[in-house]
């Protein structure tokens, strides 16, 4: 390991954590803009989400944090300090990879000593030091293993395990539980929550399920177009989402192109018309989008409400029901509590929307 | 499959024709290598082994240590090829790793021949250095040992660079990316990462390299001078007459062949890296200093070039006037003669017409023969006997050329009913027979890899729909298999066109195929005829190249062609 003069990251040994803030920073590949001035700040010991579609830029930004893209534009700034031009091995940065990226020829012992052996570290330690690493994540007793017999979770664990080794000051992850089936994800996903806890490691976690993003992080950034649309705790982004598409994609919401009166404070679309004389809204007359998220459909007795539309499909998931619901040429998408009863597919309802899980947006749908 | 009968004469037919022309000319080699005057004996082993007959003995260790040097200096060209040919973005970058394959297709002789013309004591490039050095002597002369270790080299590194290629495409770009951020220096990564995942590629490669150099025969035949091999010793006895102790001496060669090729079978599928762990990246590339790229780039053109020089100096010679290239750096008088001489006259167009036919006899044949034992193996019995069966009937891949001949002599020398109640021997049948045998293990191979990546999922749904069992095979089998088998059966023609090693023991003056024409006008140094001759040749492979890397590499996982080639 190199050291003499060169502006090395914190690797040595205490366990302090980074803030990160990155200013304008944009990357273009050939015709595409993969990511574009995007400025985030990321206090230390948070857990930040990247949220977004495939093709949103958000892989490309991540592997820009950790230093394997430049960016054609714009700093990144850890602890105050500009890491920009510095190559990946310098930041102090480790990473869990979405394919985990394990040696498959080495040990689980050896994939997890790698760092430490590429730095020379002295036997004894590096005994000492990946001991611990695998007691952390339960995995001591298979450290002879060849890392190609283990189950995905465990796979997933040996590559947390290598990535904390040199005991970074920043964790990244990209969709490191991507290939993992459901319940394990489940399962994963409450292991790297508390560990995070635990360390209180800066940690910055790609994805592009929401519910992920949702469980596991204290504040995520949405991304879409390789800009961020909005960041924020989920709760906010669910509950006052800043556009129709974070609505529709966060809050899974179905968007309705109509317009709105603000002074009857009523929304029109061609086939039924929303009145709602509490509402807060600021939006101005003319062409909005409202954005109706999935428990805002309430079912009543025939006649007792304002909106008629057909039942289209139902789809029994346990403890909720997800149904669609459709009015005029809108089909939204519904769901309710287990327990309620819901009559045959086909069948017309009468229903109401919840003023406070719908979003009304001055503008058409994007 | 519901219904099995059609399956079982399938691999009936295949085990009879394997029998009769793979078994049997084998058996009886190794029977006459163990026949003497008063019955059965050990005395032809015997007296090989004698160490009061140094030829012999010199023999078995210098095709010995050739071929391991050869292995030593093929993997490093190789490697260091592949290397640059993947791990660089540079202009021609594609054009380049595709030509750095054809030594590999070069018909065995013209290889040779090209070499000599071109680095030999009195080649072009050589001379070429001489003059504009101003030297007394040629700086190059490429000959004995050295010349065949070259041409070794030249055939066979290309193994290595197709193996390694395919798996330093392999290491994943995570795999070095997660090394690089975690602090391991390019070189710590190679060592660690990369070389790893290129083990199993490496051994397969060596392998085959070994095997190759083996039973290679064109080269000591033109270099040796008076130095023994194997494959020369096994062509000089039969030629002196003495058939037993031919047979003798191949056994020999064979034996340590196929302990050779059977270790091939273990690892076959080169590459792994990532192997067994969930999920999918893209290739990896080392972040190297730009000076290391700068520095290897040119290497590698240079060597490029270098390989491709024999190619133009066969191009050229082949329209030189005869006899004007004698003292002089380049021929002196240029004509197209040597071109129009073997269109005008049937007797010099006799050859060509004589490869051809043959090669095709040789493809139908195995085309027909491969697709039916691939059939046969995928589709009848276990996980090991289907590994079994494929060993064996690849066998005559790991059988030197020059011992397929001893052995078709001593089979087909009597009338059987195998070869319709007449002596094969002499005939022009026997060569297109002996290509058949030792070339269709590869449509054997790309047919039953195909049939193993078939989903039978597909055949079940469409006996499920209806369909009987041609139309099963004709839909979906058939569809599934056949640009791996087409491609193979491209290779197939091109090693029966250039085939020289086998020719050169069963031909007649009326059956002579090309290759051994070429040697005939070469010993009478018609230099601008043997030239032509090539060009023709080379031409005809490269199409044939052409089309099976088009339609080859419409099959899903083709494997890089790895043909038993032999020199």
């Amino acid at each position: 390991m190199r050291s003499g003069g060169k502006a090395n990251r914190n690797l040595s040994g205490n366990n302090d954590m980074a803030s990160l803030v990155l200013r304008d920073v944009s990357r273009k590949f050939r015709s595409t803009t993969a990511v574009r001035s995007v400025s985030l700040e990321i206090p230390s010991g948070e857990f930040f989400a990247i949220l977004g579609p495939s093709g949103s830029g958000k892989t490309t930004l991540l592997r820009i944090i950790a230093g394997f893209e430049r960016p054609d534009a714009g700093t990144i700034v850890m602890d105050g300090e500009n890491i920009t031009p510095l190559p990946p091995q310098r930041r102090g940065i480790g990473m869990v990879f979405q394919n985990y990226a394990l040696f498959p020829h080495l040990s689980v012992f050896e994939n997890v000593a790698f760092p430490l052996r590429a730095r020379r570290v002295a036997n004894a330690e590096i005994r000492e030091r990946v001991g611990s690493a695998l007691d952390g994540v339960q995995l001591r007793r298979k450290e002879s293993a060849a890392v190609t017999a283990l189950s995905g979770g465990e796979q997933q664990r040996v590559a947390i395990a290598r990535a904390l080794i040199i005991r970074p000051v920043l964790l990244l992850f990209d969709e490191p539980l991507s290939s993992l089936d459901i319940s394990l994800r489940v399962q994963m996903r409450e292991e790297i929550r508390s560990l995070q806890q635990r360390l209180r490691i800066t940690s910055i976690y790609v994805t592009h399920d929401q519910g992920e993003a949702m469980a596991l992080a204290d504040r995520i950034g949405v991304m879409r177009d390789g800009q961020i649309e909005q960041q924020g705790t989920p709760q906010v982004l669910y509950e006052k989402p800043a556009t129709p598409f974070i609505a529709s994609f966060v809050g899974g919401a179905t968007l309705v192109p109509g317009t709105y009166d603000s002074v009857g404070k009523i929304f029109r679309n061609g086939t039924f018309v929303l009145h709602d004389e509490s509402s807060q809204t600021t939006c101005p007359s003319g062409p909005a989008t409202l954005a109706v998220r999935p428990d805002a459909v309430r079912i009543s007795g025939m006649g007792q409400s304002q909106l008629e539309g057909a039942l289209v499909s139902i789809e029994y998931r346990g403890y909720i029901v997800a149904f669609r619901v459709r009015i005029g040429d809108i089909e939204l998408s519904c769901v309710a509590s287990g327990s309620h009863h819901l009559p045959e597919p086909g069948s017309r309802i009468s229903f109401d929307l919840d003023p406070g899980a719908c979003t009304l947006f001055g503008m058409e749908v994007r | 499959m519901k219904s099995r009968w059609p399956v079982a004469v399938v691999i009936i037919l295949v085990t009879c024709v394997f029998a009769g022309y793979v078994a049997y000319p084998l058996g009886a080699l190794v029977l006459e290598s163990l026949r003497s005057d008063g019955g059965m004996s050990f005395f032809q082993y015997q007296s090989l082994l004698d160490t009061s007959r140094a030829a012999n003995i010199e023999a078995v260790w210098n095709s010995v240590w050739v071929s391991l040097v050869s292995v030593l200096l093929s993997g490093i060209l190789g490697l260091f090829l592949a290397f640059v040919f993947t791990q660089f973005e540079f202009p021609f970058r594609a054009l380049c790793s595709r030509l750095a394959i054809l030594p590999v297709a070069l018909p065995p002789l013209i290889g040779v021949l090209a070499f000599l013309f071109a680095f030999g004591e009195s080649g072009i490039i050589s001379r070429g250095l001489q003059t504009l050095l101003g030297l007394r002597e040629p700086p190059l002369a490429l000959s004995g040992v050295g010349g065949i270790l070259f041409v070794h080299v030249y055939s066979f590194h290309v193994y290595f660079l197709l193996f390694a290629s395919a798996a330093f495409r392999q290491v994943d770009r995570s795999q070095l990316e997660a090394a690089s951020g975690l602090g391991a220096r390019p070189w710590y990564t190679f060592r660690r990462v990369m070389v790893p995942a290129l083990r199993p590629s490496l051994i397969a490669a060596s392998i085959l390299t070994f095997m190759g150099s083996m039973a290679s025969f064109t080269a000591p035949l033109i270099f040796a001078g008076d130095r023994h091999f194997m494959t020369l010793e096994i062509y000089t006895t039969k030629l002196n007459g003495d058939i037993r102790l031919a047979a003798a001496q191949s056994v020999l060669l064979t034996l340590v062949s196929v302990v050779f090729a059977l270790l091939v079978q273990n690892y076959r599928s080169p590459g792994g890296a990532g192997e067994g762990l969930k999920g999918v990246g893209s290739v990896g590339k080392l972040p190297l200093a730009r000076w290391v790229r700068r520095l290897m780039i040119p290497v590698a053109v240079f060597i490029l070039i270098l390989e491709l020089l024999p190619v133009a100096t066969i191009l050229l010679l082949s329209f030189a006037r005869e006899g004007s290239w004698t003292m002089q750096w380049l021929p002196a008088a240029y004509t197209t003669a040597n071109y129009t001489g073997l269109v005008g006259d049937p007797a010099q167009m006799e050859p060509l017409l004589n490869s051809g036919g043959m090669a095709l006899l040789a493809m139908a044949g195995s085309l027909i023969f491969g697709i039916a034992a691939g059939y046969g193996i995928a589709m009848g019995g276990s996980r090991r006997i289907r590994k079994l069966a494929l060993v064996l009937l690849t066998i005559p891949y790991a059988v030197p050329g020059t011992v397929v001949a001893i052995a078709f002599i001593l089979a087909f020398n009597v009338p059987t009913f195998l070869s319709a109640s007449t002596v094969l021997v002499g005939t022009y049948w026997i060569l297109p027979l002996a290509y058949f045998v030792r070339e269709y293990p590869i449509i054997v191979r790309s047919a039953s890899a195909a049939l193993e990546r078939l989903d039978r999922g597909l055949l079940d749904a469409a006996a499920g729909l209806g369909a009987g069992l041609w139309r099963r095979f004709r839909y979906v089998v058939l569809p599934a298999i056949l640009p791996a088998v087409v491609a193979g059966g491209a290779l197939v023609a091109i090693g029966a066109l250039g085939e020289f090693v086998t020719s050169v023991l069963l031909y007649s003056y009326e059956t002579r195929p090309a290759s051994v024409e070429i040697y005939a006008q070469l010993r009478l140094f018609n230099i601008g005829a043997a030239a032509a001759y090539s060009v023709v040749l080379m031409v005809a492979v490269l199409g044939l190249l052409f089309v099976a890397g088009r339609i080859g590499s419409r099959s899903p996982g083709a494997e890089p062609g790895y043909q038993g080639l032999t020199l």
